[in-house]
């Protein structure tokens, strides 16, 4: 029986928090990846931005999105230094983290890379977020690592990201 | 080299029924991934729920929902939410009907950890020609309880069953 979803990496945040989850080293032997992530900030909001980046880059990142909020469904768009998606703070319910996976297809290539994100929040209250993301990256670069931050603040302990490579055989 | 993705129990419906249960889950895998498929039910378009559990189903207010979608009824996307539910729905404004199936593919993360809250997204699909549920929603479930899930339940509204034919899939995913 052929293996086709390995894990590649996983980190897990130690007591006291860490600044990022670093996802380094992503060898080229695959066809796609995914990366499944649960994280908790530490800002005191109940909900604060994931960021999300690829080879330390800071440029190329463009964005769609369709959300629900429990109240409504919309959607917008974003460009600039990263990815986002929205996760939970430290004035979430305890105990909670939001929850997401980024698929990136044809990873190792040589032309731009497009993804899906979906990540969720809950919050047992009356705002919670389902989101839907399509993702590009403008670089034809392989992705060789996969970094993910809480913008401001750091990531508290017990999340968790996990990479796995998806080989066609 | 070890498979990462492993059938733990199939269950295909011989006749109607009303729960649906995997009880004594492995707790030696990292996620859990449940699929629904081809699932009608017998009288009305219906809600699909889950129930966990350690040892036992939890079917205390500890469950809460937030869904996203969009249906044959409207144009208008939507979302709504529920809190302190005594289940967590898989599908809701998208049911399962008696004659258009649903499928839906319910991911259950680091279901067996003992520190955090759980939460399951399920991606659920009506297959269309239905006037009103045919549709495509996307749902977060939160089960408030750090014990890790060996129960598991999944039933339709009570005075209802899913219909001979319904599948149900319980895989487990290992990240090694």
């Amino acid at each position: 029986m052929p293996v086709t979803y390995k894990k590649i990496a996983s980190v897990t945040v130690g007591a006291g928090g860490a600044a990022s989850i670093d996802l380094t080293s992503i060898p080229a032997t695959y066809t796609d990846i995914h990366c499944v992530f649960s994280i908790r900030g530490s800002q005191a909001q109940v909900y604060q931005q994931i960021q999300i980046t690829f080879n330390n880059s800071a440029t190329g990142y463009s964005q769609r999105n369709l959300y629900g909020d429990g109240s409504g469904a919309f959607s917008s768009a974003l460009s600039g230094n990263f990815f986002y998606s929205d996760g939970v703070g430290a004035n979430a319910t305890a105990s909670t983290f939001g929850n997401g996976s980024i698929y990136v297809p044809n990873y190792a290539g040589s032309t731009n890379k497009s993804a899906s994100l979906d990540a969720v929040t809950e919050n047992n209250a009356t705002t919670a977020y389902t989101q839907l993301y399509a993702l590009l990256w403008s670089n034809t670069a392989a992705i060789t690592s996969l970094k993910i931050t809480a913008g401001s603040g750091t990531l508290n302990q017990h999340s968790t990201a996990v990479l796995y490579g998806i080989s066609k055989s | 080299m070890t498979a990462t993705y492993e059938n733990i129990a199939t269950t295909t419906l011989g006749s109607a029924q009303t729960t649906v249960s995997f009880t004594n889950i492995s707790q030696s895998f990292t996620d859990l991934r449940l699929v629904i498929n081809d699932v009608k039910t017998t009288s009305s378009a219906r809600n699909v729920f889950i129930r966990v559990g350690n040892g036992s189903i939890d079917s205390g207010s500890n469950y809460s929902h937030t869904n996203l979608g969009a249906r044959a009824l409207s144009a208008t996307p939507f979302s709504d939410r529920q809190s302190n539910q005594t289940s967590g729905k898989l599908s809701w404004y998208t049911a399962a009907t008696t004659a258009h199936p649903q499928m839906s593919v319910v991911d259950l993360l680091n279901y067996s950890n003992t520190t955090t809250n759980k939460t399951f997204i399920s991606n659920s699909r009506t297959a269309p020609g239905d006037g009103t549920y045919s549709g495509v929603e996307v749902l977060v479930i939160l089960w408030r309880s750090t014990s890790a899930i060996n129960y598991l339940d999944v039933f339709t509204d009570v005075a209802d069953s899913f219909a001979s034919g319904s599948t149900f899939t319980l895989y487990g995913i290992k990240a090694e």
